[in-house]
């Protein structure tokens, strides 16, 4: 299983809550699916090139709110039924990254048309690699 | 204790090729009998000798280079931080480094000497360049002791030194350069006054101090400077000159209170040279807690009148080849030479007094002498004449563009030379024994004419002048064992052969007032008074036992001491009798006091009354009250 | 010997100075890291970085101030406060005809904690040779063996001076798998300097930035990202004046055809809300900058504070 996402600079937010997030997005879009296996915090951590004190606070949080469940000595697994996302919160969350998306368009100079055909394509790209994987 | 072993392992594991070297260089040494030069000499010999001469290329090689690199490879390519980012203490990295490199050059150096002396089945020995044979290694290893304590952290510090090209290593260069400087003047100065034992002493401590700077400055250096350059060179700097300064301004207050001994510093006088007439003399010996110097004084005893003179006592410097000092016949003037520059090859300025000046002043005089030279004062003191390798120069003191040269007879390895009466003449007594003996008397006419011969004699002789210069007398065992007396009138030439007394071997010498004494050559407890023609006028008591003669306090009297026994020396019970010339009385003065003079000096001058006791105290006859005063020496 | 319990601070460094002749390469620094925590130091060429290192390791003693490690002065204690803590040098300095083996036999006889079994497996597994004189070794393979030397320790603090400087991109990355290993399995705490920002963008916990010898910053790398942001305003640049920045500390402004585009220290959301009503609709743009367009802002910032 891979998690195709990456800790972005840019990003002001704490990377923790960027791994977090993005694994309670993947769960709640279906990419991760319910008793699925996450990579081990090390992995993690190896592979996003971040603290492994980091990935254990994402992976400690998640536990906390149900998301993900973790074996002892076994690994973390996602929840058998995985709270959904609130709708507000969904909503804001891609209110948050439209406007990151679209302040990157701006300053490259992008036609909202072009904007929106690679959003559609990324879109597309993504949700089937999500399914092959699952 | 953990990190100096790891350390000392670590270098050994890391150095290991030195010793394996050495043992080859040792290996090598086994074929030395098969060189060229070596045939037909013993070949454990000469493996001993080839492993001793590679013994000391491979200490002094290995000394360098190990000092070198023992930390300055690291220091320069910024690598000690790796000792310093490890727990291990400065002083164990230090001295684990040092103390691995010392074991490393001792087992190299022994590795050399081994392969010849398992050879030759014997202990192994080494030979030191001074030692003049073969040491066992128990001896030699103190003076091998230099290459690990001086050699190796010298070369680490000046790589050090090197390294850091911070003002503090020109301060050390400039510190290094100066002191190095300084010693070598100073030891040069006490070496020109043969002060051989003060100079032992300083350069004990300094070699003490040069390597308590050497060890001390590199511990302090990697312990308080660690892995940075600039800050270990500084703390080596402060070391280096926190040692080496004071142990040289040491060296200087050393040397400075032991020249500056005065004639009161002086213990004794082993050597005591008067002049022929009035009251100066020169005097030597060992001056009070100066580890043995022996500095010498013109000196007039009674106003206590001295100049230092440099080289210290004369007769040990005569010993390397130095002139000794010498009075004009009159008293009035002296001169004596003195070191200049290279003390190994010092030229030697002569420098003269005139001592009737109050005081006197030493005058150089920017003439140099070699240490072949004859040297003499005319009467008066107003010319001086140097003979060397038959030419003779005549240097008008007071009027130097008066001074001359011509050729005349060379003195022969022990022969004088002498003003005549009045100056215009000068003699040369050639003597020497290669290969017969041979006494000559040469008459050269100032400052021109054709140099006569006044008498030659074969055989061994003993010859005496008057103290006015105007009598000789030489007493010889002629080739066919026949004893001789003859007489030479050093103012017209005239000689004369004089009658042997009983026919036996006597010595003769002129009395002043123009008599002449015998003494009997085999019994020396005779003695005798003839007058100029040798006939004999009065035999003086004591008989018997030992008999030296000294001088004549006055023109009618004689010292003399005697001892019953004929054991010499101390303890042999020597009495000093006043000898009246005229009547033969001998009154006892004294137990254990010896003249310094015999005749030759004007009677009533002060060193015709010099005494000195076994202790060789220096005193003075009155010869009025007959009464004896100490002048010089510790009680 | 105990290992540091988290938050219970392992180096502190209080007012260090430190000066080379007339030069001061250091100048009053306190800063303190936490048990637990990778702590990056930032800054230039010439910015002190190595000075202060220097000082931590008690390699150098501080003209003033002083360095304290566990707890006990460095330049007084350094041997023993040093068999806990791992340090990788700026560049390898290890003896270079000493091979990896021999030097893990020197270590272990220094190091009581020292872990033979980890350090041979460790070079097996990055394939340093073990008897090859280290001299001989790639510039990778040294740094390898650097960190090997100072993860076999099993250190309480692991000191990293520029670990990655002139290692290629592959060499670098296995470096950075080696520490993330460390932190993954011991908590380690680290303190490393570096002149490669992406390396640690998401390894440091807090960050401090040295320029011309002095502190510019020392904060959680989280807050630093939160506060320092890229505003770009979509207006023409002469429909607004530069007050609208007010309070928020920029750092830097750019104008444009488009409008002005600044970065600014102290950003804070509550303020831009106010000013979201007088400008059009999606005409204020805010993004976060990398940690290294931070540093370059910040650092650029010092500069003209500094000079002024």
């Amino acid at each position: 299983m891979s998690l195709r996402f990456l800790v972005e600079p840019r990003d002001p937010r704490p990377i923790w809550r960027q791994i977090e997030e993005s694994i309670q997005h993947r769960v709640a879009a279906g990419v991760l699916p319910a008793g699925s296996r996450l990579p081990s915090v090390r992995d993690l951590a190896q592979r996003l090139r971040v603290n492994p004190a980091t990935v254990a606070k994402a992976y400690r949080r998640l536990a906390a709110a149900g998301v993900l469940e973790v074996a002892r000595g076994d690994g973390t697994y996602v929840a058998q039924s995985p709270p959904r996302l609130h709708r507000e919160q969904q909503a804001g969350a891609l209110a948050e990254a439209a406007r990151r998306y679209v302040s990157v368009a701006l300053s490259l100079g992008a036609e909202p048309a072009d904007a929106a055909e690679q959003l559609r394509a990324a879109w597309q790209e993504l949700s089937a690699a999500g399914k092959e994987d699952g | 204790m953990r990190g100096l072993l790891a350390v000392v392992r670590l270098e050994l594991e890391r150095r290991w090729v030195y010793p394996a070297l050495a043992l080859a260089v040792g290996l090598l040494a086994l074929a030395a009998p098969l060189l060229p030069g070596a045939a037909g000499q013993p070949p454990d010999d000469v493996r001993e000798a080839a492993a001793s001469a590679l013994f000391w290329l491979v200490s002094v090689v290995f000394g360098v280079l190990l000092g070198a690199s023992l930390f300055g490879t690291d220091l320069a390519e910024q690598r000690l931080g790796f000792f310093f980012s490890r727990p291990i203490r400065g002083w164990a990295l230090w001295g684990g480094r040092a103390g691995a490199a010392a074991v490393l050059l001792a087992a190299s150096a022994a590795l050399v000497l081994l392969p010849a002396a398992l050879v030759a089945q014997q202990a192994p020995r080494f030979t030191l360049f001074w030692s003049g044979g073969p040491l066992g290694l128990e001896l030699g290893a103190g003076q091998w002791l230099v290459v690990p304590l001086v050699l190796m952290p010298g070369a680490h510090a000046l790589r050090s030194l090197a390294l850091a090209r911070s003002r503090w290593s020109l301060g050390s260069a400039a510190a290094v350069l100066g002191v190095g400087m300084a010693v070598w003047w100073l030891g040069r100065g006490l070496f020109n006054d043969w002060a051989l034992g003060p100079l032992a002493v300083a350069a004990g401590v300094l070699e003490i101090a040069v390597v308590v700077a050497l060890v001390g400055g590199s511990a302090a250096q990697i312990m308080v400077g660690r892995a940075s350059v600039e800050r270990g060179q500084r703390a080596l700097a402060l070391v280096l000159w926190g040692v080496l300064l004071p142990a040289t301004a040491g060296f200087a207050g050393w040397s400075a209170w032991v020249r500056g001994a005065g004639p009161g510093d002086l213990l004794s006088a082993p050597t005591v040279m008067p002049a022929p007439a009035g009251d100066w003399l020169v005097v030597s010996g060992p001056a009070r807690r100066r580890a043995g110097y022996r500095p010498a004084f013109l000196l007039r005893p009674g106003p206590a009148e001295a100049i230092r003179l440099p080289a210290g006592d004369p007769f040990l410097a005569a010993a390397i080849g130095r002139p000794l000092p010498g009075f004009s016949a009159d008293g009035s003037t002296a001169y004596w030479v003195r070191p200049e520059g290279h003390p190994f090859a010092s030229p030697l300025e002569l420098v003269v007094a005139r001592l009737d000046a109050s005081p006197p002043r030493p005058r150089p005089l920017g003439l140099f002498v070699g240490a072949a030279e004859r040297l003499a004062l005319s009467a008066d003191g107003s010319r001086l004449a140097r003979l060397a390798s038959g030419l003779l120069t005549v240097e008008e003191l007071a009027r130097p563009d008066r001074s001359f040269a011509r050729r005349a007879p060379d003195a022969g390895p022990d022969g004088e030379i002498w003003f005549g009466p009045g100056g215009g003449s000068l003699f040369v007594l050639e003597r020497g024994c290669s290969p017969r003996c041979r006494v000559a008397l040469h008459r050269v006419p100032l400052p021109e004419g054709e140099a006569e011969t006044w008498l030659e004699i074969q055989g061994q002789a003993v010859w005496s002048r008057s103290a006015a210069g105007d009598r000789a007398v030489v007493s010889v065992v002629d080739p066919e064992a026949v004893p001789r007396l003859v007489t030479v009138d050093l103012v017209g030439g005239a000689r004369a052969e004089l009658p042997l007394p009983d026919g036996a071997g006597w010595i003769g010498r002129p009395l002043a007032g123009g008599g002449l004494l015998l003494q009997a050559a085999e019994e020396g407890a005779r003695l005798m008074v003839a007058d100029a023609d040798g006939r004999k006028l009065l035999a003086l008591s004591p008989v018997g036992g030992s008999l030296r003669v000294g001088g004549q306090p006055t023109p009618q009297s004689l010292l003399v001491v005697h001892s019953p026994t004929l054991r010499a020396g101390r303890g042999a019970d020597w009495t000093l009798y006043r000898v009246d010339l005229e009547t033969g009385d001998a009154r006892p003065l004294g137990e254990d006091l010896w003249p310094v003079a015999d005749l030759g000096q004007e009677p009533g001058s002060l060193g015709s009354r010099l005494l000195r006791d076994f202790s060789r105290r220096l005193y003075e006859l009155d010869p009025g009250s007959l009464e004896v005063r100490l002048l010089l020496g510790a009680g | 010997m105990k290992h540091p319990e988290a938050g219970e601070p392992v180096v502190e460094i209080e007012r260090l100075t430190v000066r080379y002749g007339p030069t001061t390469a250091v100048d009053g620094v306190t800063l303190e890291v936490a048990a637990g925590t990778v702590f990056a130091l930032l800054g230039r060429n010439g910015a002190g970085k190595t000075s202060l290192v220097r000082c931590l390791l008690g390699h150098r003693r501080p003209q003033a101030g002083g360095a304290r490690l566990f707890g006990a002065d460095v330049w007084r204690h350094r041997a023993s406060l040093l068999s806990r803590v791992g340090v990788v040098p700026e560049q390898p300095d290890m003896p270079p005809a000493m091979t990896a083996a021999g030097l893990g036999r020197f270590c272990a006889r220094l190091y009581p904690s020292w872990d033979a079994a980890f350090y041979a497996e460790r070079l097996r597994r990055l394939s340093v040779p073990a008897d090859l004189p280290c001299g001989r070794l790639s510039r990778g393979q040294k740094g390898q063996l650097s960190l090997s030397l100072a993860l076999a320790v099993r250190p309480a603090l692991l000191v990293l001076d520029d670990p990655t400087l002139g290692l290629d991109p592959v060499a670098r990355r296995s470096i950075l798998d080696e520490l993330i290993d460390e932190l993954a399995e011991r908590h380690t705490t680290v303190f490393l300097t570096t002149h490669g920002l992406a390396d640690i963008e998401g390894l440091a916990d807090r960050v401090a930035i040295l320029t011309e010898g002095r502190l510019l910053l020392d904060e959680p790398l989280e807050l630093l990202r939160q506060r320092v942001r890229r505003i770009e305003l979509r207006q023409p640049a002469a429909a607004v004046d530069d007050r609208w920045l007010d309070g928020l500390r920029p750092l830097a402004i750019e104008r444009h055809e488009w409008g002005v585009e600044a970065v600014v220290a102290e950003f804070d959301e509550a303020r831009l809300a106010q000013l979201e009503p007088a400008l059009d609709a999606g005409a204020v743009v805010v993004s976060g900058l990398t940690l290294e367009e931070i540093f370059v802002s910040l650092a650029g910032e010092g500069k003209r504070e500094v000079q002024s």
